[in-house]
């Protein structure tokens, strides 16, 4: 008898076993997409935002704030967990804790029973727990409609799953913005392919964390950069921005990442944004003109006696130019050169010889030259011909592929050039690495810079991702990723970012150029900015 | 007589100046390391920021969004009721535990979110001065999570400080620190 009993208690232990495991396994792991009560519910608890668009006050002491400046999620943490500052304890939010059967007991010995939505409302609006002790000093009571207390009350019962948009328990979704196909012959689709690639190949290790990446291209002209970010962060639900190409549409871009807090590594632009207060969104790998510009500043200084040095900034007259020419104005006087001239030109009249002339008179040591690469061809023939020899600084990006063929060999000790990377940055196991990726993949390497920058993002991503481990957030990312120092990626210079610093390699490379051997670079030293 | 009073200074005279070449003990305590305030002016911390002075002292970090913002809320009521006296005698002293994320810009556009008026500044600086600063003060902490809610506001001529909750009423954050202006 009593092994009979014992049997079907086994079996019943058994078929709950499985019956429990069965519905494990039915759980759903695709995120499922807020109702707009919880949606209103995370807008108060986030931000402190009432769906009536009304201001709701937040009362602190006898101080009313309004509740944007004091929300939820300030103390108890974006996904409700609770956090501990100060010595102030703000408890966990999350509903199955507060509604716990047996009540709390508070560190401080605080004691109460479970909350219900009645005693949660009571709670937040007259500033005693439902054990009728006083809540702490540092928790605000919030004068409220009721109808924004009940969204919240349902966000608060779904905040433990409302995971951060293009993300679930299996996938990551990533977005890339590339040029049209048809234009720039094929560089945006080897970009394209490339990051594929790249990300099959992590997907096929496991992904991470168990999640496979997901990447949504979308190609298009520079006029629909904007939309097509927006349609990647809003229809698609993207997760995170990783590389591509944005020429011409930046500042749309680097807004919209504000705007949505969507991670973005690995913009590409000649002109990062670096202004205050910081976009903690967007990670550039690579300097812009402004940075190695700054970086040949610093280098010049250490080349001439600042104080008696004459400098001549050359720049052709056009708003983009001028902006460089700025930053190096700046630039020179922290390195306190005593005597600075800027000089525009008109590209409709340009005259080198006339330039140079004038130069010369004016016993010019230190001559940085901010335009293309016809016009600093034609400058530096002038100087050559009239047989005066300045030192020239360049900024390597804006003279086109022909750099060398601008200047005979006589010259090659008096210019120096900017990059902000060089052939020696690809490391071996960087190199090997691509090349295998090509060669898995049966893709071609027309655009090697092109594809060695989009796959140095996606290495950097992928890393930062990893550093989040399983319970990742948009938040969780920012935060590896401010913590990356010195990362090499194999591809460029090594990759550092921090609270304040949101441009990977921050200098440039400062190299000379052998125009007989055809030593690309002859000498290259990198000279960090701040 | 006469000679007697004149043989006192003689004798006398030489401690005075020694008195006044000497490091007080306030200065040797608290040191001078070099901190910096949101305009990036370098400050040394006894000489600069104490010495002479009735301060008010907390610390926050910039990124902070839980008890910060309402400690400094009472930060600018504070300010509002010293009125003109804020920047004579009377110092409002913040001082950043994340030193390394909170730089001079930084705390200068944090300043103006509680429309810190010149006397109150916002400290910050290499890492290691800061954290000798805040040691001094009894205020330093591993993470910048732990530190404390704590207003330190002190009559350093008279020697006399006291330790307020920072999360109090303004009101009565308000009357220490007129008690402490008061020395009593």
């Amino acid at each position: 008898m009593i092994r009979k009993l014992t049997l079907i208690l086994l079996i019943g232990i058994a078929g709950f076993v499985l019956w429990s495991e069965q519905s494990v396994a039915q759980s759903p792991s695709e995120r499922r997409e807020l109702t707009s009560q919880e949606k209103r519910g995370k807008a108060f608890y986030l931000r402190g935002e009432s769906a009536s668009g009304k201001e709701i006050t937040a009362m602190m002491g006898e101080v009313d704030v309004p509740a944007t400046t004091l929300n939820c999620a300030g103390c108890h943490g974006s996904r409700g967990e609770g956090r501990t500052e100060g010595g102030v304890t703000a408890g966990n939010m999350r509903w199955a804790f507060l509604t716990k059967p047996y009540g709390h007991a508070d560190e401080g010995g605080r004691k109460h029973p479970a909350f219900t939505e009645a005693s949660f409302v009571r709670t937040m609006t007259s500033g005693m727990d439902p054990g009728g002790n006083k809540l702490a000093v540092a928790m605000p009571l919030y004068r409220m409609p009721q109808e924004d207390m009940a969204n919240l009350i349902a966000y608060l019962k779904r905040i433990e799953t409302d995971t951060d948009p293009g993300l679930t328990d299996t996938k990551i979704v990533l977005g890339t913005v590339l040029p049209d196909k048809a234009s720039l012959n094929g560089l945006s689709q080897s970009i394209g392919d490339v990051l594929q690639a790249y990300f099959a190949e992590i997907n096929s290790r496991g992904g991470i964390y168990n999640r496979k990446i997901e990447l949504r291209l979308m190609y298009g002209d520079s006029k629909a950069t904007v939309s097509n970010t927006r349609h990647l962060i809003d229809d698609d639900q993207v997760f995170a921005m990783v590389s591509g190409l944005t020429a011409g549409a930046e500042d749309g871009v680097a807004a919209l990442t504000q705007e949505k807090e969507v991670p973005f590594v690995g913009p590409s632009t000649l002109l990062p944004q670096r202004g205050l207060p910081l976009n903690r969104y967007i990670f550039y790998l690579l300097p812009g003109l402004k940075e190695q510009a700054r970086a040949l500043a610093v280098f010049a200084a250490k080349k001439t006696d600042p104080a008696k040095s004459r400098v001549a900034i050359v720049s052709p007259d056009l708003e983009f130019n001028r902006t460089i020419a700025a930053s190096l104005e700046e630039q020179a006087k922290k390195g306190r050169w005593s005597s600075v001239t800027t000089n525009y030109y008109s590209r409709d009249n340009f005259q080198a010889v006339q330039l140079i002339a004038d130069l010369k008179q004016k016993e010019i040591d230190t001559v940085f030259l901010l335009g293309a690469g016809n016009e600093a061809a034609a400058i530096l023939s002038a100087a050559e011909t009239s047989g005066w020899m300045p030192s020239f600084y360049l900024l390597g990006s804006l003279l086109g592929r022909n750099v060398a063929g601008s200047f005979s060999a006589k010259m090659k000790n008096n210019i120096f050039l900017a990059f902000p990377t060089v052939p020696t940055d690809v490391s071996a196991a960087g190199a090997a690495e691509y090349t295998a990726l090509l060669q898995k993949n049966k893709l071609d390497s027309t655009h090697a810079a092109a594809q060695a920058s989009a796959l140095a993002a996606a290495r950097i991503l992928v890393y930062a991702l990893e550093l989040c481990g399983k319970d990742l957030s948009r938040e969780r990312l920012v935060t590896a990723l401010e913590g990356l120092y010195e990362y090499d990626t194999g591809l460029m210079p090594k990759i550092t970012f921090g609270p304040n610093r949101r441009i990977g390699a921050l200098g440039a490379y400062v190299v000379t150029i052998d125009p007989e051997k055809k030593l690309f670079p002859a000498t290259a030293e990198w000279i960090a900015v701040d | 007589m006469r000679i007697s009073l004149v043989v006192l200074f003689l004798i006398l005279c030489p401690m005075l100046i020694r008195g006044q070449d000497e490091k007080s003990a306030a200065q040797k305590y608290f040191s001078d390391v070099e901190l910096v305030d949101q305009d990036g002016r370098k400050l040394r911390f006894y000489s600069d920021v104490l010495k002479g002075k009735i301060v008010a002292i907390n610390t926050f970090f910039t990124t902070c969004t839980s008890i910060c913002p309402p400690m400094n809320r009472n930060f600018e009521k504070m300010q509002e009721a010293l009125g003109d006296r804020l920047g004579k005698d009377v110092f409002l002293v913040s001082i950043s535990v994340d030193p390394e994320t909170d730089t001079p810009t930084r705390l200068k556009e944090y300043g103006k979110r509680f429309h810190a008026k010149p006397g109150w500044l916002f400290l910050t600086g290499k890492k290691e001065n800061v954290d000798w600063a805040l040691y001094k003060l009894g205020q330093y902490v591993e993470a910048k999570d732990e530190h404390t809610s704590i207003f330190i506001i002190g009559n350093e001529p008279k020697g006399l400080w006291k330790k307020a909750l920072g999360l109090a009423k303004a009101d009565e954050l308000i009357q220490i620190l007129e008690d402490v202006i008061n020395d009593r």
